[in-house]
């Protein structure tokens, strides 16, 4: 049995086991952490210089026309980031949740579904079979939000943001269709291994490529929360409660931007050039209107929906650019930004669940009844602005160095200008926000409770742990995207 | 010297810092202890490094992909190791004071983690050998100096400042990092060495001038930034915030000196855009003439110390504007060592007079301290430009230049000079002489030795300073004058004694001020100009745009889906009629369109 496969299966027994009234959030715990066990020595052990790795294949199901399904699973360098990343984002987030809550057996049960589903998006290397897997980690989030989350219209932003990912699904899996029709019949095929070698010697006829590409790039934009279709994020995030934010935050919107990096930018390239100029403009607008409409919000909370949404930018410049350097940056950006973003939100949720307030101009004072919270939050918020020595940093100076290799006049530059431009932006935001939060003196909002527990301090020290060892020595990850990437892409 | 051994001097500070942070926070004398060690023998790695002439140790690869590489390398010219001495021994001593000055707080080892912190940083800023590892390096001096500024963060303003600090020095690197990528795509290469050979063979000059300024300029953005020249000066003042000792090292000798070393660095490319040279000499002119006139009326001791630094940033800049490095790094290293003379000994007064930074509230203190009031008098002189002191001859170094290629700047240069001998007398004269004027200056007596020696150390170094051929030798920079012209050098001594001398005379004995100017009490307005058209504009438009996306974006986008959602689902209704038969059409239907699918091709 490949080690893919357990990564699936152990968080789904975990569900089995809450089912039998095994004690919940220790099953959970458990499960994510030997998730996290596996995929650590996988990430320790891959050593294939690009290649891929514990490939294992069982058939699934036969759709008429598009041939089998199959449970395709397989590891390169880019998406085995990408993993460890899921598994010390659920660690994380399993530590933060919280020991009694109503319906314990439901909610972990919920998050666990939640990272199987996650795990299983990423292992899988088939098309269909990924698209399910993402759509299966989805429901249970929208569940997690509408029964577990906060305020009073926390139903109405579950059906939204319902409606809104669903709709962006289906506009993906219209894509997906598209990607499969054009192709002969005979060779039509779900696994992607093949796909990208069928349609590197024979690519699609440039009409469709156009086509399949904009429903791919909306469908998975729409999960990212590409500009203007972001308006769900910051919205649900602030209802969902800390853990099922960390891991949508962090990891399942990761999906989209791998997505576009391993089916919609190789598979249509013809396509990715002819819808560039609509994907810069796009991303500006993720850049620079969602960062400053960061700048105007009140609340904690809000305030890191925004900033994760206009991060996705970086992302999107990175995928426009398409060299090689971008692309890795790409990948390297992506485990950086999920470990930061998930960090912030434990921060907030820590900070929320003490103070019970989430408005910053009620806040004030939490680094100094609370130090460790205050040292842990700063280095957080200084990683998600790209300081050197974190990971984002590393992530982003190769998407600029990448994305200037191929500068061109017009909207290019000005996605550029507009991405250092928002380096300014975020510092701007996230600064008066560590200010407002943690500096001053104790608020309106009374800080109850001592400092932080060791599962606390364990949640946040993953994160943190995790980003200086990016900045610090980044080939960890890209030395084997960047293999991997050149063997996906034709250059 | 092994080569190797050069690493220590970054390793040692971060090693402290990290086990500050890590672990030995609750013990704070050894937090101290450590943090104090690892500056010392910095210092002397980087002493033994000089006289030993070790050349550069291998580098080491932080990250590549395919043809883009960023290696970590140092480079060990005369002008990384006599910046590396000045910021190394500089730190040590300003540690040695700290020991003094911070002794009684409670967050001692967060203080001592930050300072070791930013040795590492700025001697990495020293030391880097490409543009990429100079702006990781110049990030991290700008944290080092955010975690240090707002070091008391239950203060607001001492909060603000270090946001302000943080977010205007990004401003300048935004340009910065253009002027990186663009000299990299224009040269492929971000190794000094590298680019160093292309500006000998050629290949720089035939690059378009018009890309060479930009990458020039954008390059000079981030040492405006980084030393606080017009207009991104607004945070040095604030910064002040921050413990004396901070002052002393990051905003007076090393960290605001980063932006000339870095021009000097890269002269070899900006020596070669006309257009940028002269931008560069005329914001250098600038700050100096302007900021000085902001410091003749300044009421806190630490304000007028810090616009005098900003005055003499202005004269750095200049000297690399009209061609003259040397001059520009000769003035850099005895500033380095009278400002932070001066800081301390503000500090030492402050510390003495419990908090009191007011000039007005001091006064009577050079009978009880001393030690402080010697070391201060040298100090004011050295940077007054007192004949045979050493602030006289980088001064007169940088005036010769400016009267041999541009008179208008060395009219500039001359005037800056004169106001500065007016303010300092002004600051020693009401600070030091006449009656004690509040409670702190009454009961003020003399710091203890931790904090007099470093006082003494610099005060020597003040003095002998000038006479470093040594440190010009060493430099092995271009444009250093030969030639002593009487206008320069006599004009030089004449502003001295008419700036004294009037100073002298106006506050002698004065217990308020007797001169007013409102325009440049408050500074010219900057602040207040700022606050208004950047802060408030971008707030406004925070806020339009914060409403758009809620209302518009959002409203449009969540009614549109609702509604789509709707019409499948009135769709789905009328297809779902419960009728049999019509699901039997329906049914028919999609089988006669999959028979077509699959036979129709």
């Amino acid at each position: 049995m490949t080690p893919l496969l357990m990564l699936v299966l152990i968080p789904l027994l975990g569900v089995v086991a809450i089912a039998l009234r095994a004690p919940a959030r220790s099953v959970a715990l458990a499960a994510s952490a030997l998730c996290l066990g596996v995929v650590s020595w996988m990430a320790c052990s891959y050593n294939a210089a690009g290649e891929f790795r514990w490939e294992w294949v069982q058939p699934w199901f036969q759709i008429p026309l598009l041939g089998s399904t199959a449970l395709r699973f397989g590891v390169d360098g880019v998406n085995l980031p990408l993993l460890v990343l899921t598994g010390m984002v659920s660690v994380s987030a399993l530590l933060v949740a919280p020991a009694k809550i109503e319906r314990e057996s439901e909610y972990y049960g919920c998050l666990l579904f939640v990272i199987a589903g996650a795990y299983g998006a990423f292992a899988s290397m088939d098309l269909m079979c990924m698209y399910i897997f993402h759509e299966f980690a989805l429901i249970p989030t929208f569940l997690l939000i509408g029964f577990w989350g906060n305020g009073y219209r926390r139903i109405s932003i579950s059906f939204q943001m319902a409606l809104y990912l669903l709709a962006g699904s289906i506009v993906l899996l219209l894509g997906m269709l598209g990607l499969l029709f054009s192709l002969p019949p005979e060779i039509r095929t779900t696994d992607l291994r093949v796909l990208q070698e069928v349609l590197s010697s024979y690519p699609l006829h440039p009409d469709s490529q156009g086509m399949i590409y904009f429903f791919l790039l909306i469908g998975f934009g729409i999960l990212v929360g590409l500009f203007p279709f972001h308006t769900w994020a910051p919205k649900s995030y602030s209802a969902a409660p800390t853990p099922a934010a960390m891991l949508h935050a962090g990891v399942l919107k990761k999906f989209g931007i791998y997505g576009l990096l391993r089916v919609a930018e190789p598979f249509c390239p013809v396509g990715a050039e002819e819808w560039n100029s609509l994907l810069l403009m796009l991303l500006i607008g993720n850049i620079l209107f969602v960062g400053w409409a960061a700048l105007s919000q009140k609340n904690f909370n809000d305030l890191l929906g925004y900033s994760s949404v206009m991060h996705m930018g970086y992302l999107f410049l990175g995928l426009a650019s398409g060299t090689p350097a971008a692309l890795t940056g790409v990948v390297l950006l992506s485990v950086a930004h999920g470990l930061s973003v998930s960090g912030l939100y434990a921060v907030q949720g820590m900070v929320a669940s003490r103070t019970g307030e989430v408005e910053m101009a009620s806040l004030g004072g939490v680094a100094k009844k609370i130090p460790v919270l205050g040292f842990l939050a700063v280095i957080l918020a200084m990683a998600s602005v790209g300081l050197p020595g974190l990971g984002n940093f590393a992530g982003e100076i190769l998407i600029f160095f990448g994305s200037w290799q191929g500068l061109s006049a017009g909207w290019q530059t000005g996605a550029m200008l507009a991405a250092l431009v928002g380096v300014v932006v975020s510092s701007v935001y996230m600064l008066r926000a560590v200010r407002a939060v943690f500096y001053g003196t104790e608020g309106k909002a009374r800080i109850e409770g001592v400092g932080l527990s060791l599962t606390e301090r364990v949640a946040l020290l993953i994160p943190v742990v995790g980003l200086l060892v990016l900045g610090f020595v980044p080939t960890l990850v890209t030395d084997d995207a960047a293999a991997s990437l050149s063997r996906w892409f034709v250059w | 010297m092994p080569e190797k051994y050069w690493w220590l001097i970054l390793v040692l500070p971060l090693l402290s810092a990290a086990s500050v942070a890590l672990v030995l926070r609750p013990f704070r004398a050894v937090s101290m202890g450590v943090s104090l060690l690892s500056a010392w023998v910095s210092f002397a790695v980087a002493l033994w490094g000089f006289w030993s002439q070790a050349g550069s140790p291998e580098s080491v690869r932080w990250m590549s992909v395919g043809g883009l590489s960023f290696q970590f390398g140092l480079v060990t010219d005369g002008l990384a190791k006599v910046m590396l001495l000045v910021v190394t021994g500089v730190g040590a001593l300003i540690h040695l004071f700290s020991t003094g000055y911070m002794s009684e707080d409670p967050g001692k080892s967060r203080f001592f983690g930050c300072l070791s912190l930013f040795m590492f940083s700025m001697s990495g800023v020293v030391l880097s050998d490409n543009l990429a590892m100079t702006f990781v390096f110049w990030e991290l001096v700008g944290v080092s100096s955010y975690l240090l500024i707002g070091f008391w963060f239950e203060k607001p303003s001492a909060s603000a400042a270090a946001n302000k600090a943080f977010i205007v020095n990004r401003i300048g690197d935004f340009g910065f990092m253009i002027g990186i990528l663009t000299v990299w795509s224009l040269l492929g290469s971000l190794n000094y060495t590298q680019l160093q050979s292309f500006a000998n063979d050629g290949r720089v000059a035939a690059v378009p001038a018009g890309l060479l300024t930009v990458a020039v300029l954008g390059l000079f953005c981030g040492a405006v930034g980084k030393s606080a020249q017009v207009p991104l000066h607004v945070w040095l003042p604030d910064a002040m915030e921050g413990p004396t000792p901070v002052s002393a090292l990051i905003h007076a000798a090393t960290m605001v000196a980063a932006g000339i070393y870095f021009l000097c660095r890269v002269f070899f490319l900006v020596e070669l855009s006309p257009v940028a040279l002269s931008v560069i000499a005329g914001i250098g002119g600038l700050t100096a003439i302007f900021a000085a006139l902001i410091a003749t009326q300044q009421d806190d001791i630490k304000r007028v110390l810090a616009y005098s630094t900003l005055s003499q940033l202005g004269y750095m800049v200049l000297a690399v504007g009209l061609g003259s490095p040397a001059a520009g790094m000769f003035h850099l290293t005895t500033h380095a060592f009278f400002k932070a003379l001066l800081f301390l000994g503000a500090g030492s007064l402050i510390h003495a007079a419990h908090h009191e930074q007011n000039i007005w509230k001091m006064g009577g203190l050079g009978k009880k301290m001393p030690v402080t009031f010697v070391t201060f008098a040298i100090g004011t002189l050295a940077l007054c430009g007192c004949p045979f002191l050493s602030g006289f001859y980088s001064k007169d170094a940088i005036l010769i230049v400016a009267y041999e290629t541009n008179r208008t700047l060395f009219w500039v240069a001359l005037g800056t000079a004169l106001l500065t001998s007016f303010y300092m007398t002004r600051l020693f004269v009401v600070s030091f002489l006449g009656e004690p004027r509040g409670d702190g200056a009454a009961h003020a007596h003399e710091s203890p030795w931790a904090m007099t020696l470093p006082l003494v150390v610099l005060a020597l170094l003040s003095i002998v300073g000038g006479y470093g051929s040594a440190i010009t030798g060493a430099l092995g920079l271009q444009g250093l004058p030969h030639t002593h012209p009487m206008a320069a050098v006599g004009g030089s001594v004449a502003v001295f004694v008419l700036g004294s001398l009037a100073g002298f005379l106006v506050y002698r004995g004065a217990k308020e001020e007797k001169i007013t100017f409102k325009i440049l009490k408050s500074k010219f307005y900057v602040d207040e100009i700022y606050e208004v058209c950047v802060v408030r504009a971008s707030d406004a438009i925070a806020a339009v745009v914060g409403w758009m996306d809620t209302w518009i974006i959002g409203g449009v986008m969540v009614r549109g889906v609702a509604l789509c959602a709707s019409v499948t689902g009135q769709v789905f209704r009328i297809m779902q009629a419960g009728n049999v038969q019509v699901y039997a059409f329906w049914f028919a239907l999609g089988v006669a369109v999959m028979l077509y699918w699959m036979m129709g091709r």
